[in-house]
């Protein structure tokens, strides 16, 4: 009963808000001050819910109360900046100033490292002009200092991204391919691995990679987990199509097979019988 | 007494009653919400058709009965006013507790659902209590629905579910039973295109041996999903060749790129012969239907001056009803596979699953009772709730294991079916560019000075920079929503200190599935940027 619980802590805190704001005659802080006394929690489940607004609100407050701002305060203010509406130049150059200082207090802890990692994401996607070199010095140099933490990882998956579909255009398809394969070894956390396979799958379709190594990315993929419901089907049909047309037709089998047990109220699922028998009456 | 003083006065006295009955109503209103001792729970859509408000009033009725001491009041408003109406009321956190969501951008949808309503994702993994003692009550709640909920009804940004569906919907032809016997004697239902064709041929035949003002099919600007699901038969083969991914789905980018790679085109043949047919079934439409609306094309048939009127499950409360002739439906045949001309490009016939359900309700975060909400709303997602729903609605059922009476049964989806093709303007819609391109040049298909080559002629010019600027659009929409969930990925991160094990897993899973959504999207969004310049520099080249 997770939801009832969030409506309960939602009602709950809104009526603490409003209670304290009508004593405090309505200042301007005051939703802010009553926010910040509260645990990060409940900010980080704002965020989490999109309302990044009210998360910078109340991670702002912190630095005007007397205790003054926090680390985790310092890096949950930067890195609402990257979303806060109006997205303006100078939050984006706000962000950018906590997360730098941040790293630099201590770049070996868990927010110094998501500090580092948000460094190479606002040069990446949040600027109104991407500097792609820049991210990817930040996520390289991330990826050397600490190659088993979860955003190093995550920070090769966009790095791959990068050097298939972004700055090296002038390399041949089939080179860029070759040199994203090579970084398979750096990948070591289950989540991450299945987010390169899954990449290097659709890139060898997109960029002519063999129907061979696509299909041995989605297999890896899959064994990967964490895949959502959705994406376990597209798998599944994806590795029985390409095991099909590589002849593999036991495996073929398999993977309509394994589709059609999870999937059975799904407009594929005809169309998946059909093949199914197709290959079944295949000697 | 003069006119001159009798007009104001009789103007003064309108408008003093008008306000007299505002305030009866709104006294009355009042009344009924502060009665001691009650809970009033309010639910508000935008379904006016007939026999959905007696619908949602049966249903609340029943569970007042058994809850006694809560109202249930229901606010229908009109679909023109209700996505502007639900936003102000959201915004003013004076929205009922349980809305229908929907006639909302869907720019804002994520940031409203996100704002205002309560995620569902938890419960629905859960059973429903009211399907207890039913074949439904040790299945997880999502399980129960028709399409599973795998269509739409997770924000694929948030990753979380919110919406409940009341109803599943696909489209018919309804006919006139007394007029086909008089037209067409004992013919039988088609079953082809071919067979369709011959009807449209004799109802023809027919209106001119008698003189009678007497069309096949009344026709609206609505037809044109009519003109769609013919032109989507022809593009099953193509569509399946343009999947890129292999998951027998290629999606609006999967088409788009297709298309800048030069492997289809408006000359291909599946896309001509679509073309063909939507000509062909223009042709047996109410002549300038392009200019006409919904309600002239029910008056007409209603008229007995359309043998058939193409129309969907919801109307066939409101034309069963008005209509003083017995009313049968069949599905809009498709080409069969060996016919000889449009056989080749179909797989055959297609599957309505697609579609998933509709008309779905989501849950207040602002509501005064929030656990009484969700509980009127698994009651209306429930066994005993979507079945008074249907039989009061007549819309088909949204949860399996409800059998439809029998006048529903031709409405059921199709499920034996291969998935469809692609329209002109792609799945839905890929942006307005294209869309416009068709809705504003339709005509020089369908009339008789147009025809194929005419729009063929223009989709050559024209068609190209529409598609461009879609995707450029389109990709540039979609890396907004994909940059806002690097502070979702961030909080999820913070939040992985967690009191429970439950609460943990609900944490990592969905940290897990944004960040697989987000490097799948930012990947194809860099691939269709390529991709653009690619077709710009190849175009641009002497």
């Amino acid at each position: 009963m997770s939801s009832l619980s969030g409506i309960r802590r939602l009602l709950t805190r809104s009526r603490a808000v409003v209670a304290v704001c009508l004593l405090a005659a309505g200042t301007a802080d005051c939703r802010e001050a009553v926010r910040s006394a509260s645990s990060w929690k409940e900010t980080w489940e704002d965020a989490s819910r999109l309302l990044v607004n009210d998360a910078y609100r109340a991670f702002t407050a912190a630095g005007r109360s007397p205790a003054g701002a926090t680390r985790e305060s310092r890096f949950g203010e930067a890195v609402m900046l990257l979303n806060v509406q109006p997205k303006t130049g100078a939050n984006l150059d706000r962000a950018q100033a906590l997360f730098l200082a941040l790293v630099k207090e201590n770049d070996s802890d868990d927010l110094g490292i998501m500090a580092a990692y948000y460094l190479g994401r606002l040069e990446q996607v949040h600027r109104p002009e991407p500097d792609l070199p820049r991210a990817l010095d930040h996520f390289e140099v991330l990826m050397r200092k600490h190659p088993g933490h979860f955003f190093a990882q995550m920070a090769a998956v966009k790095v791959c991204i990068l050097r298939l579909y972004a700055v090296d255009q002038l390399v041949p398809p089939a080179r860029r391919l070759e040199q994203a394969e090579a970084m398979q070894v750096f990948f070591t956390l289950s989540e991450a691995q299945r987010d390169y396979h899954l990449v290097m799958a659709d890139a060898c379709a997109r960029l002519g990679g063999t129907a061979g190594r696509e299909l041995e990315h989605a297999q890896a993929a899959e064994r990967a987990g964490h895949l959502d419901r959705s994406g376990r089907a597209d798998l599944d049909l994806r590795v029985a199509e390409l095991a099909r047309g590589l002849g593999q037709r036991d495996r073929a089998i398999d993977y309509y097979r394994k589709f059609l047990t999870e999937y059975t109220r799904e407009a594929r699922v005809y169309l998946v019988r059909q093949k199914l028998r197709e290959l079944e009456a295949q000697p | 007494m003069k006119r001159e003083s009798l007009l104001p006065r009789i103007g003064v006295t309108v408008l003093l009653l008008a306000f007299a009955g505002s305030a009866l109503l709104i006294a009355t209103r009042i009344r009924r919400v502060a009665a001691p001792g009650t809970v009033t729970l309010r639910l508000a859509h935008f379904q006016l058709e007939g026999g959905i408000r007696e619908a949602f009033t049966t249903l609340a009725r029943r569970y007042m009965d058994a809850h006694p001491g809560v109202v249930i009041e229901q606010l229908p408003i009109p679909g023109v006013v209700y996505g502007s109406w639900l936003r102000t009321q959201l915004v003013g956190g004076t929205a009922p507790d349980i809305v229908e969501f929907g006639q909302l951008p869907t720019e804002f949808q994520d940031e409203l659902l996100a704002r205002h309503f309560v995620p569902l994702t938890g419960v629905l993994e859960e059973p429903n209590p009211y399907n207890r003692g039913t074949s439904l009550e040790n299945i997880p709640w999502r399980e129960t629905f028709i399409d599973g909920l795998d269509i739409d009804y997770r924000s694929s940004n948030l990753k979380e579910y919110y919406l409940i569906p009341t109803a599943m919907m696909t489209e018919r032809v309804y006919y006139n039973r007394t007029l086909w016997r008089q037209v067409l004697g004992d013919t039988p239902l088609p079953t082809t295109f071919a067979q369709f064709r011959l009807i449209a041929a004799q109802v023809e035949a027919h209106a001119k041996e008698t003189d009678r003002l007497l069309v096949p099919l009344a026709g609206s600007v609505e037809s044109m999903q009519a003109l769609d699901r013919l032109f989507a038969s022809q593009t099953q083969r193509l569509h399946l060749a343009l999947d890129l991914d292999r998951n027998l789905i290629a999606g609006n980018i999967e088409l788009a790129v297709g298309w800048l790679q030069g492997r289809w085109s408006s000359d291909s043949p599946e896309f001509q012969r679509g073309l063909e047919l939507e000509n062909e079934l223009a042709g047996m439409l109410t002549p300038g239907f392009v200019n006409l609306t919904r309600g002239d094309a029910t008056f007409l048939f209603l008229q007995q001056r359309a043998l058939m009127i193409f129309a969907g499950s919801w109307d066939y409360i409101s034309l069963t009803g008005q209509s003083a002739f017995p009313i049968g439906v069949f599905s809009l045949p498709v080409p069969a596979t060996d016919d000889p001309v449009y056989g080749a490009s179909l797989l055959g016939a297609m599957s309505e699953l697609e579609q998933g359900g509709r008309c779905s309700f989501a849950m207040n975060a602002a509501s005064a009772h929030p656990e009484l909400a969700l509980d009127f709303l698994r009651f209306l997602g429930s066994r005993e709730g979507n079945r008074l729903f249907m039989e009061k609605s007549h819309w088909l059922p949204a949860l399996i294991d409800i059998a439809p009476p029998d006048h529903l049964r031709d409405f059921m989806p199709v499920t034996e079916g291969y998935p469809r093709g692609f329209d002109p303007h792609f799945f839905v819609n890929i942006g307005t560019e294209v869309r416009r391109l068709w809705e504003t040049h339709l005509d020089r298909l369908v009339t008789p000075t147009g025809g194929v080559e005419a729009i063929t002629t223009l989709y050559r010019d024209r068609f190209g920079p529409a598609l461009r600027e879609d995707l450029a659009r389109l990709i540039a929409r979609s890396s907004v929503r994909i940059i806002r969930q690097d502070s979702m990925l961030a909080a999820l991160t913070r939040l992985r200190d967690c009191s429970s094990a439950a609460e943990c897993v609900r944490v990592d899973t969905k940290r897990s599935e944004i960040f697989q959504h987000q490097n799948a999207r930012e990947a194809e969004a860099y691939w269709v940027k390529a991709e653009l310049s690619a077709a710009t520099a190849t175009k641009a080249s002497p």
